[in-house]
């Protein structure tokens, strides 16, 4: 399919004797929001590793608009987004010197990324504290800032490790209103997350992920009605059903 | 019970503390690697033991009119050093990895502050070590109250240490505290060299003078009256300081790592790419600046110092000036590498601790180096530039040409070592280490900081540059690990972090950490210095032996005797060691007849029976294993194709850069002739024949020609 923008192929990765992920199959289109959801431990933050090259493949593949993700990392780096679970930055950099840093690191051109920012950094109220130092963040904050680095150099997929962890409820709200947004305009976007509400609003279709295997997939009704509960169930129902 | 666990946690960090200092690698756990944390250790150890007994000895040689102003001036040395080092690295540092007695962690565990201050000293095991074989050396034979002055000693001056630090601790905040840590760092410079130079400081009279208050104490200590006094003095020092300590834990302070709270100073968005950036961060961060700064100022004022002495002093010996002159130089290369590697560190802590922000990012592992290198140059340069002050000394042409030449060795060797010393940081995270000179010490640093010292104490400029390349290549090879193994930065991987030839040499370097081992311990020992020498080489060769049979599995299997034509190429080898072993003995002799001095080789031995037996059999045996069953394999390995004929040539290299100066030229001819017989044959027994013939001659000529 021509609009796919991530195809894994049978992609696992083992740890010495630990299988980390057994075999991953699964696409991503452009617009689309897709949840990796799973307990501690499933595979969900490998997975993203893999795609971003970071880790090599035991077995399968992983490919990002044709590009081979171990072999092109540097090319898939440039052209993705991705916010980790746990962010860290230079302590001793301003959370706009980071966001320049990252500019001149990825080579995007300042006045054109800044404009497109800007507005998303009043929306996530990260203006008040863009002066001050990172080291001294609180961890929503930190997540705040992956998270605009992340939509800097306007990726054609992101990759979001628990985007609203750590995050209050009105904060996490307006995230899932800037991701739908973001998705709208043809991003393909990756949610892993452990946060089953979260994914239930805000994903088109989910993958269900347990000790390395996926174990169910679709769009979150199709998943309640792999597990067999009820359409009006909640999906951690349904999830607490799949993983036993 | 609470006793019992505080013992039990003390016991444990103690033992962390001391595995600590061997090579990590996450991923294969090697034996070899905590074998050489031990080893690494230990060889500090008795270095700094050799260290202070040959001061000691050298302060009781002065004669008997200076004797006690040298022995005031190494007392008041010690008890500097000893002052420094329990202030340094005690203060709240950056966000990171941290020391085990910093970490937030160890303030979940039943430790009160008296348990840190007493982990404290065991971790600076080595100053005891350095005090009681100085104090031997002073005064021989058993003593209760200089074995207690040998403990009150150094304990008091750390126990000050800790409590400077932490009445400090009370009233500045951590951030300027962590500024403010640098002071000691740069302080133990100054104190190494009081203590080293105690001999010489005792030659001048403005200097007996500054420590006439502490020369009865001198004479009591060398003359064998009682030393209680300063026993005394120590006791209450060290007491004052617990007192201090004990009053600034009631008052309270901040233990926690600094967090940067203020608004910073602006850096305008051009400068934040992966080279400015160094300059920006190395500005804001504690000690970033100052460290240099520091170092600067110490080779300024020796410099100085050195030039007012030879300009103005009528005493001054004239002769002495290129002694003096090597010395500077020692000062300027050691100081700038104790900058670069503090640096590096801190870099490279850094980066690891802002992983996710960097991981993502497209940076090729070669700018981040470079950024990283470029910006350590600056600060080594900046330490070796007062050095060029040498150039106004009064003297002839010749010494401003010595001036010069070491100059433009310690710039190159410093910026060799700037660019080692980064890939370095990079291949252990920057953490494997124990805090020495406020950077971490590893065998890696050790491999580095080999022929880097070597530069520093050359007797010619040949010898420099032989040093000098042996740094480059060692360089090159750091670099390149590093550039394959930067992975590192993106995550836990199950992928290797050297490239063969480098695990190699820092075998290679563990070798020649036990070699000084086996010397340092044997010196200790009752028997004659030419045993002493076999014995030292004999357990460096089996340690060798073991080492590469352990490091080289995994590589195709060596072969003893070639496939075809053994004979021949057995007798090749015995003919070729018979060629290269009458070419060392006639250079030998054309070198002496030109007048130099000819050194021996702790290897060759210089004694009969067993020491012959050693040089050569066993010692060529391991050697013969190691650089060609080994080294030269990897390397062979890592070239392409054509460009193969390189092994041999770069494997003698090796071999022979390691030896004293003047074996050089025969000792590569040698490892030449060895390194081809292998590359023909892929056999070692042809070259062991040419090597243990090539010693054989050697010796055989040495006592033939009555030397």
């Amino acid at each position: 399919m021509p609009d796919d923008v991530l195809v894994l192929d049978a992609l696992g990765k083992d740890f010495g004797a630990t299988v980390a992920l057994d075999s991953l199959t699964c696409r991503v289109g452009r617009g689309e929001i897709v949840g990796l959801l799973g307990p501690n431990g499933a595979g969900k933050t490998t997975t993203m590793k893999l795609v971003l090259g970071m880790l090599r493949p035991t077995r399968g593949s992983a490919r990002f608009l044709g590009l081979d993700c171990t072999r092109d990392a540097h090319e898939v780096k440039r052209l993705l987004g991705y916010s980790p679970d746990e962010p860290a930055f230079y302590d001793f950099l301003s959370g706009r010197e980071t966001i320049d840093f990252v500019l001149n690191v990825r080579g995007v051109p300042r006045d054109a990324a800044w404009a497109t920012l800007r507005p998303v950094i009043e929306r996530l109220e990260l203006h008040e504290t863009l002066e001050l130092a990172a080291g001294g963040y609180s961890h929503g904050t930190k997540k705040k800032l992956a998270l605009a680095l992340a939509l800097a150099h306007e990726p054609t997929l992101l990759l979001l490790d628990e985007p609203t962890n750590g995050l209050d409820p009105p904060t996490a709200a307006r995230v899932r209103a800037l991701l739908r947004e973001r998705a709208d305009s043809g991003v393909a976007i990756v949610v892993s997350t452990h946060l089953l509400a979260m994914a239930d609003q805000l994903c088109d279709r989910v993958l269900v992920v347990d000790r390395g295997r996926l174990i169910a997939e679709g769009t979150t009704a199709a998943v309640r009605a792999q597990a067999g509960v009820a359409a009006e169930a909640s999906l951690e129902a349904a999830f607490l059903a799949l993983i036993g | 019970m609470l006793v019992l666990r505080q013992t039990w946690a003390l016991a444990l960090l103690v033992v962390r503390f001391w595995a600590r200092a061997g090579l990590r690698n996450r991923v294969s756990n090697d034996h070899g690697r905590r074998v050489s944390a031990v080893l690494l250790r230990g060889t500090f150890l008795l270095l700094m033991a050799n260290w202070g007994y040959r001061i000691g000895a050298a302060c009781v040689r002065v004669g008997p009119s200076a004797r006690p102003a040298a022995v005031a001036w190494l007392l008041v040395g010690l008890l500097a050093l000893s002052v420094t080092w329990g202030a340094m690295g005690r203060g709240p540092g950056l966000r990171g990895p941290q020391s085990a007695l910093t970490s937030p962690l160890l303030d979940a565990l039943p430790l009160t502050e008296a348990s840190r201050v007493i982990i404290g000293l065991f971790e600076r095991v080595m100053l005891y070590a350095l005090v009681s074989s100085a104090l031997i050396a002073l005064a021989p034979g058993l003593r209760l109250d200089l074995a207690l002055l040998a403990i009150a000693l150094p304990t008091a001056g750390l126990v000050v240490g800790e409590a400077l630090l932490r009445s400090m601790r009370t009233i500045v905040s951590p951030l300027r505290m962590a500024r403010v840590a640098v002071v000691p760092v740069i302080l133990q410079f100054p104190s190494f060299m009081v203590v080293g130079g105690a001999p010489m400081l005792a030659k001048f009279p403005i200097a007996s003078r500054a420590v006439r208050h502490a020369l009865p104490t001198a004479v009591a200590l060398v003359e064998g009256t009682s030393v209680l006094p300063l026993l005394g003095a120590m006791v209450l020092l060290g007491a004052a300081g617990a007192g201090a300590i004990r009053i600034a834990e009631r008052i309270g302070y901040d233990r926690v790592d600094i967090v940067p709270t203020q608004k910073l100073d602006k850096a305008t968005a051009s400068d934040l790419d992966l080279v400015r950036i160094e300059h920006v961060l190395g500005k804001r961060e504690p000690g970033g600046r100052w460290l240099a700064r520091g170092a600067f100022l110490y080779t300024f004022a020796t410099s100085l110092g050195l030039l007012a002495v030879a300009t103005f002093s009528k005493s001054f010996e004239r002769e002495a000036s290129i002694a003096f002159v090597r010395s500077v130089g020692f000062v300027a290369i050691f100081s700038g590498f104790a900058v670069v590697q503090a640096r590096a560190t801190r870099m490279v802590v850094r980066d690891a601790s802002a992983r996710t922000m960097l991981a993502p990012l497209p940076i090729a592992p070669r700018d981040l180096l470079q950024g990283k290198t470029r910006a350590l140059v600056v600060h080594a340069l900046l330490v070796v530039a007062p050095y060029f002050l040498l150039l106004a000394l009064p003297g002839p042409a010749a010494l401003h040409l010595e001036v010069l030449w070491r100059g433009g060795a310690a710039v190159t060797a410093l910026v060799l070592a700037a660019s080692a010393t980064v890939a370095v940081a990079f291949l252990t995270q920057g953490l494997g280490g124990t805090k020495v000179l406020g950077g971490n010490v590893g065998i890696e640093t050790t491999l580095v900081a080999m022929p880097l010292l070597a530069v520093a104490a050359a007797p010619h400029l040949w010898n420099a540059l032989v040093s000098l390349a042996c740094l480059a290549l060692l360089t090159f090879e750091a670099r390149r690990s590093a550039l394959r193994c930067v992975r590192w930065i993106d995550d836990a991987e199950d992928f290797e972090r050297e490239t063969p030839v480098w695990r190699a040499l820092l075998v290679y370097a563990s070798f020649q950490a036990v070699q000084a081992l086996g010397l340092r311990a044997l010196a200790l020992a009752p028997i004659d210095a030419p045993l002493q020498s076999a014995l030292a080489s004999a357990i460096a060769a089996l340690a060798l032996f073991a080492l590469t049979l352990h490091g080289r599995r995994g590589l195709p299997r060596m072969r003893a005797f070639p496939e075809r034509r053994s004979v021949a190429y057995l007798v090749a080898g015995v003919g070729l060691g018979l060629g290269s072993g009458a070419l060392a003995v006639g250079f030998r002799q054309l070198v002496r007849s030109i007048g130099f001095d000819v050194p021996l080789d702790a290897a060759q031995g210089d004694g009969p029976g067993v020491v012959a037996l050693v040089a050569i059999l066993l010692t060529p045996l391991a050697e013969e294993i190691f650089f060609r069953g080994w080294l030269q394999n990897t390397i062979e390995g890592e070239l392409l194709e054509r460009r193969r004929w390189l092994a041999p040539l770069l494997g003698a290299f090796a071999f022979a850069s390691l030896r004293t100066p003047m074996s050089f030229v025969p000792v590569l001819v040698l490892g030449l002739v060895t390194g081809l017989l292998y590359a023909r044959t892929r056999s070692v027994v042809p070259g062991i024949a040419a090597h243990v013939v090539h010693v054989a001659v050697s010796l055989a000529a040495r006592y033939a020609l009555g030397s």
